[in-house]
């Protein structure tokens, strides 16, 4: 989807295909769906694990975003001074 | 047929209907709320329990817009997609309004001439047309629209653009005159056929093009409407074009519809002329090469080696699990307990011989830990860099030998993953036996990440020659099983049909965050586990009853697989999880309790062993538990014989 940020995006393990796993397009016919961590590609149907539903990919992602955000912010200073 | 009649359902509104179809994920619900507004219907489709969304078209009058469930193409793999298939088949219809993605046109046009030859009123909306500017394509859509003899749009929907022309276009959605010519047999097949079809919304070569495609929301609807003796005549032109072409004729239709495709997206889109194929192609086309892909294969495989076996199991399980839990944590704890529990038998439950902590927790964390970070991070790399697609294309020479191809390839190589997870894949399948099939062959010989990633690991401690001879055991027990199952369960095969992503370099941070996602669920899902057994190990111990089980399983071990006895606490765990054994194996070979030939011998049997607990439940949950238990009593001596016979061929070839 356009609109999505591309780091919501996840690519199927089995397809390549990139979607969003929040969208959870085939859910509603999983028995097991409530609660579960793992995404269905809309392509090829297979399960991914899903890291939105992860406390420690969270952890992870903010880290990098958080040390993205600070190399980028060092970068602009080096080249203000 | 005469007798033939229709019983269409359809949805409970009033007006001309619009259906919005597609692929996942192109922007057709952000379209269909621009074209709609707020108001919208969510209901369960006629049926099902699947829902689509409608609602009044804002300047359309009388109009109504539903948003169909995305699909790939027909025929459908869900029941999402089947009742996308059921609209398009029995609702009726003022317009179809195909929302494609700009950038990925020879996916989008693959589903246009599908509807095209439905006969259906349709226009096209070419969607993220932004996205596949910046990428250098320029699909010309007037051009397109020519081709293909309807109203053809370029919209961005995130954005409202191309929303006017869009309504406009709907206002004069057209039957496209569009007809592909198949080879004569199938053309032949359909000129025999099309007069005996039931009348139904869409023409009925397309029935019979889908009919023959194996489409089961097709083959259900005529079933519906026709008498088994006017339904046996098609079964068996289906059957005969089959034999006459030898293979399944939906492939052959798949293939001309991917000659046309391909020419009318290379003449429609104005993108920068290149004389050569990119170095991308030229990589892609070699990794799915049936002779050069191999050597990339074996490359690639070897990378995944070093880096799970030597550095993840070598190096740093050396690190963790020698020198910082050996040397450091071990000993403090240990001496921690024995000073605050005086009680022998509740220090021992923490860290006694089956402790919690030394056994139980040691494994987890000092063993396995950096074993599966490292493979999750070669794994997360290797689907980000868009591969395993094209090892699944590469492999599926070998499994259509079996009699086992097509989307049969996709779960398999998930399972190098999670096992687990690749049973509910097998969902995708579209047989009954091919099901069955993959699930055999998931629980028998395909190690999940971690088990594999422990393989490695043992391996990387002898040779490569022995990572040889574990991979050919394998291999060879998954292809001989699998071609008696093909043998003993006779039935069609499909073919495979799966869209190569393009080769990217993967983001380092993604991997990172899918690896830590990964770890999460291990620790959860395998970590209590680990436990749970060590704490089985330790009561069997406390009432002499491991002991003894070790002593009745020595003719087993010992005679028949050449292994010590001590091996068969490492399998009993292998009840738990084939990761816990190979784990208690791995320990076993750390401390110079097995030999080169009975690591082997024993990683081989643990591959093929039963699956975990997790796999065999969610075996019973999808094919009941009548087969989950035929599967285990199968595996369970299946295993160990070929463990056996691996340990006399190898003694026979001066192994020791």
């Amino acid at each position: 989807m356009t609109s999505k940020p591309s780091a919501s995006l996840i690519t199927c393990a089995v397809c390549g295909f990139r979607f969003d796993p929040e969208e959870h397009p085939g859910c509603s016919a999983c028995p097991l769906h409530v609660g579960c961590a793992t995404a269905c590609c809309p392509n090829c149907g297979a399960s991914n694990i899903n890291p939105q539903r992860s406390r420690l990919a969270r952890l992870v992602e903010r880290l990098l975003v958080r040390k993205n955000n600070e190399a980028t912010h060092e970068a602009a200073l080096v080249k203000k001074d | 047929m005469s007798d033939c009649h229709s019983t269409s359902p359809s949805l409970p509104l009033p007006g001309g209907r619009i259906a919005l179809v597609g692929n996942p994920n192109v922007g057709k619900s952000i379209l269909f709320h621009r074209l709609t507004g707020q108001y919208v219907v969510v209901a369960n489709y006629p049926g099902t329990t699947v829902e689509i969304t409608q609602g009044a078209a804002r300047a359309i009058p009388n109009a109504v817009v539903i948003d169909t469930p995305g699909i790939v193409a027909f025929p459908p793999r869900s029941e999402d997609e089947a009742v996308t298939a059921r609209v398009l088949l029995s609702d009726p219809l003022q317009a179809v309004l195909q929302v494609g993605d700009a950038k990925n046109l020879r996916r989008t046009l693959h589903l246009t001439i599908q509807l095209a030859e439905m006969r259906v009123p349709q226009a096209l909306a070419l969607n993220m047309m932004d996205e596949a500017r910046s990428r250098g394509l320029n699909p010309d859509c007037a051009l397109l629209a020519e081709s293909l003899g309807i109203p053809v749009v370029a919209t961005v929907a995130t954005r409202g653009h191309g929303l006017e022309a869009l309504i406009t276009a709907v206002n004069h959605a057209a039957v496209s005159p569009l007809s592909l010519e198949y080879p004569q047999p199938v053309e032949d097949f359909l000129q025999a056929t099309t007069p005996r079809m039931p009348l139904a919304r869409i023409s009925p070569r397309a029935l019979g093009l889908l009919w023959l495609a194996d489409d089961p929301v097709i083959d259900a609807w005529i079933r519906e409407r026709c008498d088994p003796d006017q339904v046996a005549p098609l079964e068996a032109a289906r059957r005969d074009l089959e034999k006459g072409l030898g293979e399944n004729p939906g492939a052959v239709i798949q293939r001309t519809r991917e000659a046309f495709v391909n020419h009318l997206a290379l003449s429609v889109v104005d993108g920068p002329p290149s004389a050569r194929p990119s170095l991308n192609m030229r990589l892609s086309h070699l990794t799915t090469h049936p002779l050069w892909g191999l050597p990339v294969l074996a490359l690639i495989l070897y990378v995944l080696y070093w880096f799970v076996g030597v550095l993840g199991a070598g190096t740093l399980v050396n690190l963790i699990e020698k020198q910082l839990f050996g040397q450091v944590i071990n000993p403090w704890v240990v001496a921690q307990v024995d000073r605050l529990i005086p009680m022998r038998f509740f220090s021992d439950l923490l860290v006694g011989e089956y402790g919690l902590w030394t056994m139980g927790a040691t494994y987890a964390f000092a063993l396995l830990l950096p074993v599966v970070v490292t493979f999750f991070i070669a794994f997360g790399t290797l689907e980000d860099s868009g591969y395993l697609p094209r090892m699944a294309v590469l492999t599926n020479r070998v499994f259509s030998w079996m009699g086992l191809n097509g989307q049969a390839v996709l779960p398999m190589v998930l399972g190098l993953g999670c096992v687990t997870m690749a049973t509910m894949t097998t969902r995708i399948l579209n047989t009954r036996r091919e099901r069955l099939l993959v699930t055999i062959l998931l629980a028998l010989a395909v190690p999940c990440s971690a088990q594999l990633g422990v393989v490695m690991g043992m391996l990387a401690g002898i040779s490569l020659g022995a990572a040889m001879i574990w991979g050919g055991a394998t291999l060879g027990v998954l292809l001989l099983v699998g071609w008696l199952a093909a043998k003993l369960l006779p039935g069609q095969r499909s073919p495979l049909v799966v869209e190569l992503p393009p080769l990217r370099l993967p983001v380092v941070s993604n991997v990172l965050i899918k690896t830590a996602a990964r770890l999460e669920w291990y620790i959860k899902e395998a970590v209590p586990l680990f436990l749970g057994g060590t704490l089985l190990l330790f009561v069997l111990d406390k009432l002499h009853i491991l002991p003894a089980l070790i002593r009745a399983t020595e003719p087993l071990m010992t005679g028949w697989l050449g292994l010590p006895p001590e091996a068969a606490s490492a399998f009993l765990l292998g009840l738990i999880r084939r990761d816990f054994a190979a784990t208690g194996l791995f320990h076993m070979q750390s401390h110079g309790l097995l030999s080169p030939l009975q690591v082997v011998v024993s990683i081989v049997t643990i591959t093929l062993f039963i699956p975990c607990i997790a796999s065999l439940f969610m075996i019973i949950k999808e094919r009941g538990a009548r087969m989950a238990l035929s599967m285990a009593v199968f595996i369970f001596p299946f295993a160990l014989l070929v463990g056996g016979l691996l340990y006399r061929v190898l003694l026979l070839f001066g192994w020791s």
